[in-house]
């Protein structure tokens, strides 16, 4: 078989396979053992062990079932209770301050968990009624939680930049650094976003009444400790070379943990409820990553990478043209697919190609990130929109969620012109952190 | 046919359960490793290849019990707009995909555990522990994924035959 042919077969077998609605695990790995028969017979099976091995034994991931379950922990643990209280009572008098609490506690999140479900669960169930109750307008209520929610694959810690970095060959370190900076770039921006609507129209989120004295206001921000103190157990050890992100994962289980009992939520039910969940979500990302190594071995043995590269440079579309295709056909995908299966699928593709081009792969990865976060908010397919869902209040209708997206939307696709513009706003933090370590 | 159906889903379940815990273990050992290496500065041989090994029959054990329960991700905008009976039907031709991918993690892993159980390899590290056990949960937990998908599998032609779904 030609590479073209090889080509047609694996990408064509698995985008017809995934219409199909066969899980996408099978899907790659099923596609790789046909091929892999067809180019090689039952010699090359063996490789397909391998590589299922590799990734078994392999430590880095392990952070994954670590950092999930300190989402899952957390989701229960009565912080973010804690914490919109404190953005309630500080920003009363401000037009939309409670839509832009939201963003900074998404953001506090976000630096705990390195998934996209905890901020945005909560908040739905916290924030959303509140917001509405107020009679703040429905697009800013539900869009600031959806969109706002997607920090947590950029900012540290994030298991979508773990996989990058495993696919990219980067390290996770860096990777997860490079985060900081466009996190809080764009947490401005939605902020920004909130404000402008805000002051152009004083009806669509009114400021609240109610007013609390200074003492009330202070007493409520302790809330913030127990995050802080987690976020230091997990970026800091990892930014000051105390701990591997591995290590540094399971420093942040314990941490969640006291943060747990200290708001007295501990119990036998939550223990089981993340055991479980965590296991699930663990085991089903794994067999999908298994899958995909099957799949991008078999391809690269086949001479795949060559062949994309040359096809691609031979496009003649420049540096810059190749970059933006990328990620334009990175948004499409994100429309319909499952973040994880465009990571898995153009990831692997994408890395050589920008390494060629000369582009810093920490920064493709981190631009990577960004797109991920517009597909988790892309309709028809986009995991805030069902999570958002699954917590809004009665009469609240998908229709009305989908809508609220697209500002937020368009606030993300700012927010990657710019890291793309200014590669520094990403690069400095990794930078600084290898200095120090010399 | 079933009880063996019943035997299959409470393997599945059961094994899934027991192997979840596995998760706290594994914190324990990298916490200890931190703590010695920071605070005694003692730091380990075997807390590392101790995680790679409890996290290895994680993975492989629990694809049963997430396949029991209906977990793995799909994209289902074009899937859930069709009949009981269509799904069924797409699901059957499928899980050819499924049993090639899972046949081969049995078949080869198991040449490829016996391989190492046989001259009792170790890994290559300071810890020197065996390796084969991590080698053996390919074969093993292949295992138990393809019984929990051929009990889907008769589920999903009894559907596809009948256009109703199978009660237990």
């Amino acid at each position: 078989m030609s590479i073209e042919l090889v080509t047609l077969v694996m990408f064509g077998g698995l985008m017809v396979s995934l219409i199909m609605g066969i899980p996408l695990a099978w899907c790659l790995g099923g596609v790789a053992v046909v091929v892999c028969y067809l180019l090689w017979g039952t010699e090359g099976m063996l490789l397909i062990v391998f590589n299922t091995f590799g990734s078994m034994w392999n430590i880095v991931l392990v952070a994954i079932p670590l950092f999930i379950s300190m989402g899952i922990l957390l989701e229960r643990a009565g912080i973010a209770e804690a914490l919109f209280e404190s953005a309630h009572r500080w920003s009363g008098p401000l037009r939309g301050g409670i839509a832009m609490g939201v963003v900074v506690i998404c953001a506090i999140f976000a630096a705990m968990t390195g998934v996209t479900a905890t901020a945005t669960l909560t908040m739905g169930l916290i924030a959303v009624p509140a917001m509405l109750r107020r009679r703040y307008n429905k697009n800013i209520a539900l869009g600031t939680v959806a969109g706002a929610g997607t920090l947590g694959i950029l900012i540290p810690p994030s298991i979508i930049s773990i996989l990058l970095a495993l696919i990219g060959r980067v390290s996770v370190g860096k990777l997860f650094m490079a985060g900081v900076g466009p996190g809080l770039v764009l947490g401005a921006l939605f902020i920004g976003y909130i404000g402008i609507r805000a002051w152009l129209n004083p009806r669509l989120c009114p400021p609240h009444p109610e007013k609390f004295t200074l003492r009330e206001k202070f007493i409520s921000t302790r809330a913030v400790l127990l995050p802080l103190l987690i976020i230091l157990a997990v970026l800091g050890s990892i930014f000051f070379g105390i701990a591997t992100p591995t290590e540094a994962s399971s420093l942040g289980v314990v941490a969640v943990l006291i943060a747990v009992a200290i708001h007295r939520r501990f119990s036998w039910r939550i223990i089981k409820e993340t055991t479980t969940e965590t296991f699930r979500i663990t085991v089903l990302t794994m067999w999908i990553f298994f899958g995909a190594m099957a799949f991008s071995a078999i391809y690269a043995r086949a001479g795949g990478g060559v062949f994309i590269n040359e096809l691609v440079v031979g496009l003649g579309l420049g540096r810059w043209g190749i970059l933006i295709a990328i990620m334009l056909i990175a948004f499409f995908l994100g429309c319909f697919l499952d973040p994880f299966a465009i990571i898995f699928i153009l990831a692997p593709i994408g890395f050589p190609i920008v390494k060629e081009l000369g582009f810093d792969p920490i920064w493709f990865g981190i631009l990577f990130v960004l797109n991920m976060q517009m597909g988790y908010v892309t309709p028809p397919f986009g995991y805030q929109l069902f999570y958002l869902k699954s917590v809004a209040p009665p009469g609240i209708t998908t229709a009305d969620i989908y809508r609220s997206i697209f500002p937020f939307l368009g606030v993300l696709i700012i927010g990657m012109a710019i890291i793309m513009l200014f590669p520094q706003i990403a690069l400095w933090l990794p930078e600084l952190m290898m200095q120090l370590r010399e | 046919m079933k009880r063996l159906l019943k035997a299959i889903d409470g393997i599945s379940e059961w094994s899934g359960k027991l192997f979840a815990y596995l998760l706290w273990p594994g914190v324990v050992v990298l916490v200890y490793e931190i703590g010695a290496r920071h605070i005694f500065d003692a730091p380990t041989i075997w807390a590392h290849g101790t995680t790679q090994r409890i996290f290895a029959a994680y993975y492989f054990i629990g694809g049963a019990y997430v396949l029991l329960h209906k977990s793995h991700i799909n994209m289902d905008v074009i899937y859930s707009r069709f009949s009981l009976r269509t799904r069924a039907i797409l699901d059957v031709i499928g899980a050819s995909l499924f049993f090639a991918f899972c046949g081969v993690l049995l078949w080869w892993g198991s040449d490829f555990a016996r391989e190492s159980l046989i001259r009792l390899e170790p890994d290559n590290t300071p810890f020197r522990a065996p390796l084969y056990p991590v080698k053996l949960m390919i074969p093993l937990g292949s295992l138990l994924i393809l019984l929990q998908g051929l009990s889907k599998f008769g589920h999903d032609l009894f559907t596809a035959i009948t256009g109703r779904q199978y009660e237990h």
